[in-house]
């Protein structure tokens, strides 16, 4: 078994819906989608930043244990029903962090560039990436130059800079070159897919 | 819910982030973090934005192995996160040789001057994978396809007026097409292929590509971008590497561009 932990015993199937006189209105939105799935990858991050190799089980596990437990609190829950969740996962945790461990946990290697069988692929990547770069308006285009200039020194504060022409806090900077960078992520990886390219 | 992003440095919530990512941040602001990302969006995002920075910081061996091997830990078990690390690696590539990064000037000319660069930085070899042969198989047991087939079978010696020459439609939805270069023999260990205009300007240029040996003949990938591009008559000319590192011609392809 990969992780070396024992397998989580079988949670329940997580229920499609709560009959509407049983459900909360803080905790319907949560856990109604969208709001459901951005409750889970956030959960998902934060097993796997403890160390959980099953994020993904436990993220499940702790949204099936809350909506198990809704029509018991629903009626006289007070409060932010995001600690009731994160409260929750904390148990979840906890409960998962006391079962035996079975085999070792193998080290963490760096991980490696894609090999000869897959430097094709990558070249197909690139090449999406680079159509897709150029698909940029002129503004993101540049922004995202500046900001992932690749130099070992000054980079904070150029960007510091970048911010600060631009009229934008630091930070609002980051995320402004994290979604132009993802857009490129998906335009690449639909590009690929169109050119049969199997992207991991 | 309201929470400033920012402090005073514009640095300290990122500070946080990046020690809750590597490991180190203490246990009682583990939990304060984990509601706040689990509550505040914009934190949330902020966190996505700082795996990305780490990526790169990894990518250029800015972190140490204990911080390396924390995150990559993590990484692994986040759904998409190797593949996060494999994007990074392109990205990284496309910054660096991208024409896109001249601000100004033609397409043409952002190629010409981007040439000497691309050489600089010696892309890693590109082995032809068995991928790429079973697929170029796949088409070459069937005539040149062209239109909307992501590869496209070129052989040399066409020449634009014979009325032969392989199109390929242009279309917004269609970024890249792998032109399948029918090399006839393999006579070298790399090559480099150079698309150009009908004025016989360079336009992009991929180097160390390699042949894909197949049943019925010896086949260079040679991915081609085709944002930007207009329809019209192109060619490609391959040459192959010497082993003193200089390139040689080989063949030289025609290809069509139409919408």
């Amino acid at each position: 078994m990969k992780d070396g932990l024992q397998p989580l015993p079988v949670s329940d199937e997580l229920p499609q819906a709560l009959p509407t006189g049983r459900r909360n209105s803080p905790f319907d939105e949560l856990l109604s989608p969208p709001g459901f799935d951005k409750m889970r990858g956030r959960l998902v991050r934060v097993f796997a930043r403890r160390g959980c190799p099953i994020p993904e089980d436990l993220a499940d596990e702790t949204i099936s244990r809350v909506l198990n437990k809704l029509p018991e609190v629903a009626d006289h829950y007070q409060g932010d029903p995001i600690r009731f969740v994160h409260a929750v996962a904390r148990n979840v945790y906890r409960e998962f962090s006391r079962r035996p461990r079975t085999v070792s946990i193998e080290d963490h290697g760096p991980l490696e560039a894609a090999s000869g069988d897959e430097a094709s692929t990558r070249e197909v990547v690139h090449t999406c990436l680079e159509a897709c770069l150029s698909e940029l308006d002129s503004g993101d285009r540049q922004l995202i130059r500046e900001y992932y200039r690749y130099e070992e020194n000054g980079k904070a504060e150029r960007r510091r800079r970048l911010a600060a022409d631009l009229g934008i806090a630091l930070n609002l900077l980051r995320i402004k070159a994290f979604r132009i960078r993802k857009r490129l992520s998906l335009c690449a990886h639909d590009c690929a897919k169109k050119n049969d390219v199997e992207v991991k | 819910m309201d929470m400033n992003l920012e402090d005073s440095d514009g640095n300290g919530r990122t500070a946080e982030l990046r020690a809750f990512l590597l490991g180190t941040l203490p246990e009682p602001d583990v939990e304060r973090l984990e509601y706040s990302l689990l509550s505040h969006d914009g934190l949330y995002e902020l966190l996505l934005a700082m795996e990305e920075e780490l990526i790169d910081e990894y990518l250029c061996g800015s972190l140490t192995q204990s911080e390396a091997s924390t995150f990559l830990a993590y990484l692994e078990k986040v759904p998409g996160g190797v593949r996060q690390i494999d994007f990074a690696r392109d990205f990284r590539k496309s910054l660096e040789t991208s024409e896109a990064l001249t601000p100004t000037g033609s397409r043409w000319q952002a190629a010409v001057s981007g040439f000497a660069s691309m050489w600089r930085w010696q892309r890693p070899a590109f082995a032809a994978s068995l991928l790429l042969g079973v697929l170029a198989l796949a088409i070459y047991t069937s005539t040149s396809r062209t239109g909307e087939d992501p590869f496209v079978v070129l052989t040399a010696g066409l020449t634009r007026s014979a009325g032969e020459v392989p199109t390929v439609t242009l279309s917004p939805s269609r970024r890249v097409v792998t032109a399948m270069l029918d090399l006839g023999a393999n006579s070298h260990e790399r090559y480099r292929a150079t698309l150009r205009d009908a004025d016989s300007r360079p336009i992009h240029v991929s180097g160390r590509l390699t042949a894909s040996v197949i049943d019925r003949g010896v086949l260079v990938p040679f991915p081609l971008p085709l944002t930007g591009l207009e329809p019209g008559d192109y060619s490609i000319s391959l040459d192959g590497e010497t082993a003193s590192g200089l390139y040689e011609p080989i063949q030289t392809y025609v290809l069509r561009l139409v919408e």
